[in-house]
């Protein structure tokens, strides 16, 4: 501290300290009551001896009798009502009227009654409420052009001042004088050597009895040789109300509890008249940025406080704990941004849609033709009673309802049909179906991954041609009353390695499966935990696809060949034992979805192809050579017969 | 000792350390602190003000803003709390929040940390799971009526979120025997 000594005083600026409730309060007051009107408004500021030279900004003013133990500067809001309005404001007008408001409350002595009015201070500001940013400044004013104060000694304050016979009495004189008395105060020798603690106003007195005094200031420091900016403004005080020459200074640091002096310093001053003293006096004291700039701050509480991005937050940090505790490898970011298409917005297709969102997935689309029934709420989890009510769109309804659930959602729903196998077109469907086509083979171009979740086989065959030419991600999934399937449609990238489709098992083509049956036979009728194991096990098949390297041309691997773990092909589980199975199958070169032949022919017709395969019951089986290998099949049987008749005889 | 009486003890060590305190009590009893404090990757400026040589400007501490509530689902107190930098830039991120810990306490505190709603305002706050709470209690083996409790509780935060909670930890400090 010796290297102060015969310098001139210099100080630390103060910092606000505003936290998101004061925002909230000021924008719930600004809709509910003050509207329009620009009038101040009342606000306080509180610090302490620990707070390192921050000041906490607090809407409203304090309470009269406050049990608060802290400083309270008392302080005005002025909230402009537009950006415009904040940025053209004439900031030196507002700084020197305020100047000359501290100006006045030295001149006029009302600082003798009200020792903070040493500490006022301002806040402009101007709430976007809507977007949650709030762009404010500070004002913490000083008077500039006062002659300067000259350490002539700086030294702990216990080295003047017996703290054991002073220390409960400024207690006591913190504890029963009211907020107003708190920043600056005296400690004087009476005539009898006798310590008093005493008011500021009571420092004429001191003055005219000459006693031995030192005048008090609560400083809130950071670093430890300078005082804080009350301080400036008490000595501004001295010079123009008292014209004082000298004067000994108690930086107090030991808080409003404390029963000893021992952080507090003592400055004894002298004062020296500058070249800048001549000058008339002008306000100082716009807060300077993080980056010591002058410049308002602009404060965005959007992740804090705007619901949306609240919800994103929230909901994004289980995965970037996952990531950060357990799976530090694990891409959160493919999953995020994989658009996924999901055919069926039924039973299969909600469950779905449920785990994705949860995995982060943020597009999804669904495909359904049909509308909320009253049986489809108790298990269809994104409808609603009401939905049956209004007959809401499912694919609509479903988007929709996701959407609800998590706002930042891209989510849409396509009331289209599929094309499918057994289910001939007639002349007067010819169009509308065509167009449903093109947006089914849009909404295929559009996506990286398709969900197969429709209620019937048929209406798997032509997403299946699609999403194998196209090279997409196709997870299917099906139910029987107490079995389930998933499974991962092989890719063409593969080789001859490519995993099998849905239909590469079958020897017929898909057929109409509905007609000529009863409700509880067109109605898949399943237990009803089956869908949300199997829609469970679809998204978390479909997770760990894309965290392999080689993505839709992943082999099967019973072993880690991701950081989730083992990536299968197939998985069947039954519920009458509690049993999964993992199977594999290599594509079938005749199958009617996902073989060659099929293939090239939609690519090269596109919707001809597909309308003839639908009103031709034969065209696939041929193309494929399914027919044949039924033939082959036949003569196969009929030989059987054959030798079965020989051993008969021979028996 | 009801939980009430736990949070009340405590504040005059905290207010005597210059932690603002205020007792909040609507359904459940919290406790709201605010201070400030120097983290650990401290970056502190300073510099005279050139338009003015009579100020120095020093850069801002890390603004910390906490609130104690009792879990009623896990019978353990809970700390809530958020960081502001240059008063008023809340840490949204937890990788922001990790680079004020210290090293060694930052994997302990990636464990326990999570953001919920803040039990005493509007919008969300980081917390420490009380999960992790409970097996720190059932290790100690100390009784809720045991005037240590809070006190024992807050080093266990401590160890997690050093260096930005060593204000309560010196201001029970202060009060130790």
């Amino acid at each position: 501290m010796e290297m102060l000594i015969g310098r001139a005083l210099q100080f630390q600026s103060f910092h606000s300290s505003i936290d998101a409730i004061f925002w909230h309060q000021l924008s719930n007051y600004k809709v509910e009551q003050q509207k329009l009107d620009a009038s101040p408004v009342a606000i306080h500021g509180r610090f302490n001896a620990y707070s390192r030279s921050a000041i906490s900004i607090v809407f409203g003013k304090a309470s009269e009798n406050s049990s608060i133990k802290e400083c309270i500067a008392e302080g005005t809001l002025i909230n402009a009502n537009t950006q415009q309005e904040f940025v053209e404001a004439d900031v030196k007008e507002i700084r020197e009227n305020i100047g000359k408001k501290l100006l006045e409350s030295i001149e006029k002595d009302t600082v003798a009654e009200r020792p903070n009015e040493l500490i006022q201070f301002l806040l402009f500001s101007y709430a976007d409420i809507k977007s949650y940013r709030y762009h404010y400044w500070c004002l913490f004013p000083s008077l500039k052009n006062t002659p300067l104060w000259i350490v002539k000694s700086f030294q702990p304050a216990e080295s003047v001042i017996p703290s054991n016979i002073v220390s409960p009495q400024i207690l006591d004189f913190l504890k029963t004088s009211d907020c107003t008395q708190r920043p600056f105060f005296i400690v004087a020798k009476d005539q009898k050597a006798q310590w008093l603690v005493l008011p500021l106003k009571e420092l004429p007195r001191c003055l005219t009895d000459k006693l031995e005094f030192f005048i008090f200031a609560e400083d809130s420091f950071q670093l430890q040789e300078y005082p804080s900016w009350p301080t400036r403004n008490l000595l501004a005080y001295l010079s123009i109300k008292f014209h004082l020459e000298k004067t000994k200074i108690i930086l107090f640091r030991d808080g409003m509890s404390s029963d000893n002096l021992s952080r507090s310093i003592f400055i004894d001053l002298v004062s020296q008249k500058s070249q800048d003293s001549l000058k008339p006096l002008s306000t100082v004291g716009w807060e300077r940025n993080g980056k010591g700039q002058l410049g308002p701050k602009v404060v965005n509480l959007s992740s804090l406080i705007d619901p949306v991005l609240l919800s994103e937050s929230a909901s994004m940090l289980n995965l970037s704990l996952m990531r950060w505790r357990l799976v530090p490898q694990l891409d959160l970011g493919v999953i995020q941004s994989t658009k996924c298409l999901l055919l069926g917005a039924g039973t299969l297709g909600c469950g779905v849609a449920r785990n994705l969102v949860s995995w982060g997935v943020r597009h999804i689309t669904f495909v359904d033709y049909s509308k909320v029934a009253y049986s489809n709420p108790v298990r269809q989890s994104l409808f609603t009673f009401e939905d049956c009510k209004k007959k809401q769109p499912k694919a609509q309804c479903a988007a929709f309802r996701l959407k609800e659930i998590y706002p930042k959602m891209f989510t849409e729903g396509h009331s289209i049909s599929i094309p499918m196998l057994g289910h001939p077109i007639y002349e007067s469907d010819i169009e509308k179906t065509k167009r449903d086509y093109q947006i089914l083979e849009n909404l295929f171009l559009s996506h990286d991954a398709i969900f197969l979740l429709t209620d019937t086989r048929e209406s798997r065959w032509l997403p299946t041609v699609m999403a194998t030419s196209l090279n997409k991600i196709l997870i299917n999934s099906a139910l029987g009353f107490d079995s389930w399937l998933v499974m991962r449609h092989g890719s063409l990238s593969q080789g001859e390695n490519r995993l099998g489709c849905y239909f590469c098992n079958d020897v017929f083509a898909p057929s109409n499966s509905v007609i000529d049956r009863t409700l509880d036979q067109t109605c898949t009728v399943t237990r009803a935990g089956c869908t949300n194991i199997a829609t469970a096990i679809a998204v978390e098949l479909f997770v760990s696809l894309l965290q392999h390297p080689n993505g839709i041309a992943a082999p099967v691997s019973n072993t880690e060949s991701t950081v989730l773990g083992e990536l299968p092909h197939q998985i069947r589980g039954f519920l009458h034992d509690f049993s999964l199975l993992k199977i594999s199958g290599k594509a079938y070169q005749q199958c009617s979805a996902c073989s060659e032949y099929v293939i090239s022919e939609w690519e090269k017709r596109k919707w001809d192809f597909v309308l003839q395969a639908i009103n031709d019951c034969d065209y696939i089986e041929e193309l494929c050579g399914l027919r044949l290998v039924q033939q082959l099949g036949e003569s196969a049987g009929i030989m059987e017969e054959w030798d079965s008749d020989n051993e008969n005889i021979l028996a | 000792m009801n939980f009430r009486q736990h949070l009340l003890q405590l504040i005059p060590a905290l207010v005597s350390r210059g932690i603002s305190c205020e007792f909040m009590e609507f359904f459940e009893p919290v406790l709201r602190l605010k201070w400030q404090v120097k983290p650990y990757n401290d970056e502190t400026t300073s510099f005279v003000v050139e338009e003015e040589s009579e100020m120095i400007y020093v850069s801002p501490d890390v603004s910390v803003e906490a609130w104690i509530r009792f879990s009623p689902s896990f019978q353990v107190p809970q700390f809530f709390f958020q960081l502001y930098s240059e008063g008023c830039f809340p840490y949204t991120k937890l990788e922001g929040v990790a680079a004020l810990l210290r090293p060694e306490n930052r994997d302990l505190a990636l464990e326990a940390l999570a953001i919920g709603d803040c039990p005493g305002s509007n919008g969300i706050a980081w917390y420490v799971h009380p999960c992790c709470t409970q097996s720190f209690f059932q290790t100690l083996e100390i009784s809720k009526q045991d005037t240590s409790y809070l006190p024992m509780w807050i080093l266990y935060i401590h160890r997690l979120l050093s260096p930005i909670t060593a204000p309560m930890v010196e201001a029970l400090d202060d009060k130790s025997p």
